[in-house]
């Protein structure tokens, strides 16, 4: 079993916590992606994984080796993992061939097991054909999958991928993630994936640890980071959710409870462990719902600003009540949006509140 | 994005033309009076250019300059590389000292350079015996040791640009660091390695300081050195025949910057600005050792000769051992109440300064013609700046000598005055002072000055109240390179000083020459300490300097 275990690892540059006791697994053949807001310390952990850096405590294995503890570590070269740079690092003076065949020749595989092991990376990125060309010769795209052939042709246990579809245009960031997510599942080594875009790491990894101010804030499935976010941090980053100050009222299920909001008293989903008092309650924009007419039941609010989204409108509305003028709530309509200024009213449909605050 | 140029104004053609008159005065008429004396020869009297290019002793001295240039530049390469490779890659300790010892080199003249190093070895050898440095080996060491400076420099702004991914890369996938360096570092650094090479044969071949003080001695003659003996011997009647010799030296040296364009030319996609964090090669284990090992070698190399020197001008004689006792500062009393060596220093230090002056104030309105107006004309003014600097100076003394000799309207002849020394360094070091005011201008907010045209600033009062005062601090320490470089001169003024105008660098080899090497050693250390405490100078203003305007620094 090669699970990748991280324990309380922490890695400071002066006096910036750069990594603060960061406690992560992977599980073989998992594809996890590292998300977060730039400078937030997702590529130190990465390095410190990698062997780059030393972490100044905590502990980190790949299954049985340990990569690093406290004042030890492992060098890089003989940590047996593959690894993607952001700038794909192809050696410009060594043909594809022999930029793939490197890590091969380090591990004196000579004559034709070579040419075996390097047609055969080469093929499995789809680039049977270009081995006698220089890199400056390749598309973008054609660079990133020689950088994956140059670490999938010693058949790592792990592959580290520090943004590596960060140089690509659109159309061909979509198609790579795909070719990924298939490189990785027949390849069946653990990818640790860094990113700052969400939507990349939603839609490639099994699952995501989100990374903010050198912690993990959580780690989680996607649809659970969307559902239920551990911080407020996590909350707004992932779906741009809104967070309010409510009052926890009670539990009405072991997942739901009432919370009261703006003096009216509306269901929302609950972690577990809350006391009654106050809390926060992130709100996702197609949690609300427009209602017909003047309708009391519901809340009220003006309408600050439309804007048009493709598909249907997005609301920017002030609610009347005791934060007016201070909380912005988003809502989704399909058709025939209200006009600014206008007052309007909406219902709770579903909301979270967030386990801990800070 | 395309700027909004201001106008063409007159003040801009102005400065352009002055700029113009005097590059064509101090460059590029002698140099062109060099080219059509040569020409002229070979046209109207081929026999004569046979005999000069087909004499022995011509085609010794050229043997002898590529050969002693070509080794000492791979001495260079060595030395220069291995320093780079340590100071960049590894984590050995004591970098900032190391990087000080290799770097030395640089600062002390070579004639010092040379000195040191023949009084170190008259320390260990027998007395009596001949010197071994006086001979080809020795003239190849001691250039090879000055010139590794430039290599090392070189080399590590080819390291330092180095996109660190590809050597992370390399270390995943399992290589260590010797193989890394082997297989991915020096292949991508060898643009950086070629040009060092060329620029250290370029300095080799144009050297005088060293073939003159241990290439003379030792019967090693080198082009340099045999136009100097025939000048020195002969006077003005052999101008012809070393003007010959002297464009054999310029092709050597324009094949040496050839080279060094195409090498610079081929920095590669593997070179990169923005650098994150390094993790270098621990040297592990062998920390302390290689610390110890380097350290040692680097101050066997720059220090000790120095020491030796030191030492040699606090004893009554060469050979005698520094003890309490044979302490004296006699050659110090000795060497500073001669006439000559008084006005030596006052005519070093006047012409250094008011060299210094001019070429800053030429170098200020040609930077701002370059760097921040970028009219198309000023590139080639700022080529025809840099080309006596990057030629053998021997060969801007004998143009000068073409251009001087005869008497100019007004002012008479320049040759046999301390005038000729001083268009020929103004002209020599412009070079120097001009490359960090282009640095310097380079960073200037054209901004400021559209602002002030804006409102109504002509271009002299732009250049000015606007120009000026930012672009000073780059020039005023490019003002002290030239300082620095025209007080320790030799080699031009080698052949264009008269009774009366003798430099420091021509008294210190009369000297040695007589030999009266003690009283030599003392003189070349007091240039050294002054050589060194305006080093430190800039190496101080320097920290609030733009990159790229303080050589040394990267």
């Amino acid at each position: 079993m090669a699970k990748l275990t991280l324990t309380q690892v922490s890695k400071a540059f002066g006096h910036t916590l750069a990594v603060d006791s960061v406690t992560l697994e992977a599980e073989e053949g998992e594809f996890l992606a590292l998300l977060g807001p730039s400078g937030c310390g997702k590529t130190t952990l990465l390095r410190l994984i990698a062997g780059f850096e030393l972490p100044d405590s905590g502990v980190i294995r790949m299954g049985e080796v340990l990569y690093a503890q406290s004042g030890y570590g492992l060098p890089p070269e003989e940590r047996n993992l593959g690894m993607v740079f952001q700038s794909y690092a192809l050696w410009p003076h060594l043909s594809v061939f022999e930029n793939v065949a490197y890590g091969l020749r380090v591990r004196k595989i000579r004559g034709t097991a070579l040419h075996a092991q390097v047609r055969e990376a080469l093929e499995r990125v789809g680039l049977g054909e270009l081995h006698n060309r220089r890199p400056d010769q390749l598309s973008g795209g054609q660079r990133q999958r020689v950088a994956l052939a140059r670490c999938l042709a010693l058949r790592p246990n792990l592959v580290l991928l520090d943004e590596p579809l960060a140089n690509l245009d659109i159309h061909l960031r979509e198609s790579m993630q795909t070719e990924l997510r298939r490189i990785q599942r027949e390849s069946g080594a653990t990818f640790l994936f860094v990113t700052h875009d969400q939507s990349e790491a939603m839609s490639l990894a099994d699952r995501i640890a989100v990374m903010d101010q050198g912690k993990i804030q959580q780690a989680a499935k996607p649809e659970e980071l969307y559902a239920k976010p551990a911080t407020e941090m996590v909350a707004s980053f992932i779906g741009k959710g809104s967070i309010l100050n409510g009052i926890f009222l009670e539990y009405l299920s072991e997942t739901t409870g009432m919370v009261l909001l703006w003096g009216k008293t509306v269901k929302v989903r609950t972690p577990p462990g809350l006391k009654p008092g106050p809390c926060r309650l992130c709100l996702r924009s197609r949690n609300l719902a427009l209602l017909n007419g003047s309708a009391p039941e519901g809340f009220s609010g003006r309408v600050r600003w439309v804007s048009y989204r493709g598909e249907g409108f997005l609301l920017g509305v002030s609610p009347e009540g005791e934060e007016a003028g201070t909380t912005e709530l988003r809502l989704e309509v399909e058709s025939a949006p209200p006009s600014p200024g206008q007052r309007v009213f909406f219902q709770l449909k579903d909301g979270w509140v967030i386990p801990r605050t800070p | 994005m395309r700027r909004f140029v201001l106008p063409r104004d007159r003040g801009l053609y102005a400065l352009l033309g002055g700029l113009t008159f005097y590059l064509v005065v101090i460059t590029a008429w002698p140099l062109g009076r060099l080219l059509a004396e040569v020409f002229l020869s070979v046209k109207g009297n081929p026999p004569f250019v046979k005999e000069v290019l087909s004499s022995p002793a011509s085609i010794r001295a050229l043997k002898n300059t590529s050969d002693a240039a070509f080794w000492a530049s791979a001495l260079s390469v060595l030395v220069g590389t291995l320093g780079a490779l340590l100071v960049t890659l590894t984590d050995i300790r004591s970098k900032r000292i190391l990087s000080f010892l290799i770097l030395l080199p640089m600062l002390i003249p070579s004639q010092i350079t040379a000195l040191a190093w023949k009084m170190m070895v008259d320390f260990v050898s027998k007395p009596g015996s001949p010197n071994p440095l006086y001979s080809r080996e020795g003239v190849i060491l001691v250039l090879g040791i000055e010139h590794s400076t430039l290599v090392f420099l070189s080399v590590r702004a080819s390291l330092q640009g180095l996109s660190w991914d590809l050597v992370e890369a390399a270390r995943v996938l399992g290589a260590r660091p010797l193989r890394i360096t082997r297989t991915v570092i020096l292949p991508l650094a060898a643009p950086g390695i070629m040009a060092g090479f060329a620029l250290s044969f370029v300095a080799g071949i144009g050297n005088f300081g060293v073939p003159a003080l241990l290439g003379i001695p030792g019967k090693f003659p080198v082009l340099t050195t045999l136009i100097y003996r025939k000048l020195n011997g002969f006077g003005p009647s052999v101008l012809g025949e070393t003007a010959i010799l002297s464009l054999v030296l310029m092709g050597l040296a324009g094949l040496g910057l050839s080279i060094r364009s195409i090498a610079s030319r081929r920095v590669s996609a593997a070179h990169t600005k923005t650098q994150s964090n390094r993790s270098l090669f621990p040297l592990g284990t062998y920390r302390l050792p290689v610390d110890g090992v380097v350290i040692l070698f680097y101050l066997c190399i720059s220090i000790l000769p120095l020491l030796s020197l030191a030492a040699t001008s606090f004893v009554p004689a060469v050979g005698v051992l520094l003890t309490p006792d044979t302490f004296t500062l006699g050659n110090y009393r000795a060497g500073l109440s001669q006439d000559a060596m008084v006005r030596a220093f006052s005519v070093s230090l006047k012409l250094s300064a008011f060299t210094a002056f001019l070429c800053v104030g030429v170098s200020i309105p040609l930077a701002y013609c370059a760097a921040i107006r970028k009219v198309p004309l000023s590139h080639v003014l700022v080529l025809l700046a840099d080309a006596p600097y990057a030629i053998p100076g021997i060969v801007v003394s004998i143009s000068m000598i073409l251009a001087f000799l005869k008497p100019l309207p007004l002012l008479g002849s320049l040759y046999g005055t301390a005038g000729i020394l001083f268009v020929a360094y103004a002209s020599r070091f412009l070079s120097l002072a001009l490359m960090p005011t282009l640095a310097g201008a380079e960073q200037f907010d054209r901004d400021l000055e559209e602002a002030a045209a804006a409102v109504g600033g002509r271009t002299f009062r732009r250049l000015r109240t606007i120009v000026f005062p930012s672009v000073l601090p780059s020039a005023f320490s490019g003002g002290l390179l030239v300082f620095m470089a025209a007080l320790n001169e030799i080699t031009v003024s080698s052949l264009l000083w008269s009774s009366g105008t003798e430099t420091i660098g021509v008294m210190i080899y009369a000297m040695h020459y007589e030999g009266n090497s003690p009283q030599a050693a003392a003189i070349s250390m007091i240039s050294v300490l002054i050589v060194l405490t305006i080093a430190l100078t800039i190496s101080h203003l320097g920290k609030s300097l733009p990159e790229g305007v303080i050589p040394w620094r990267s």
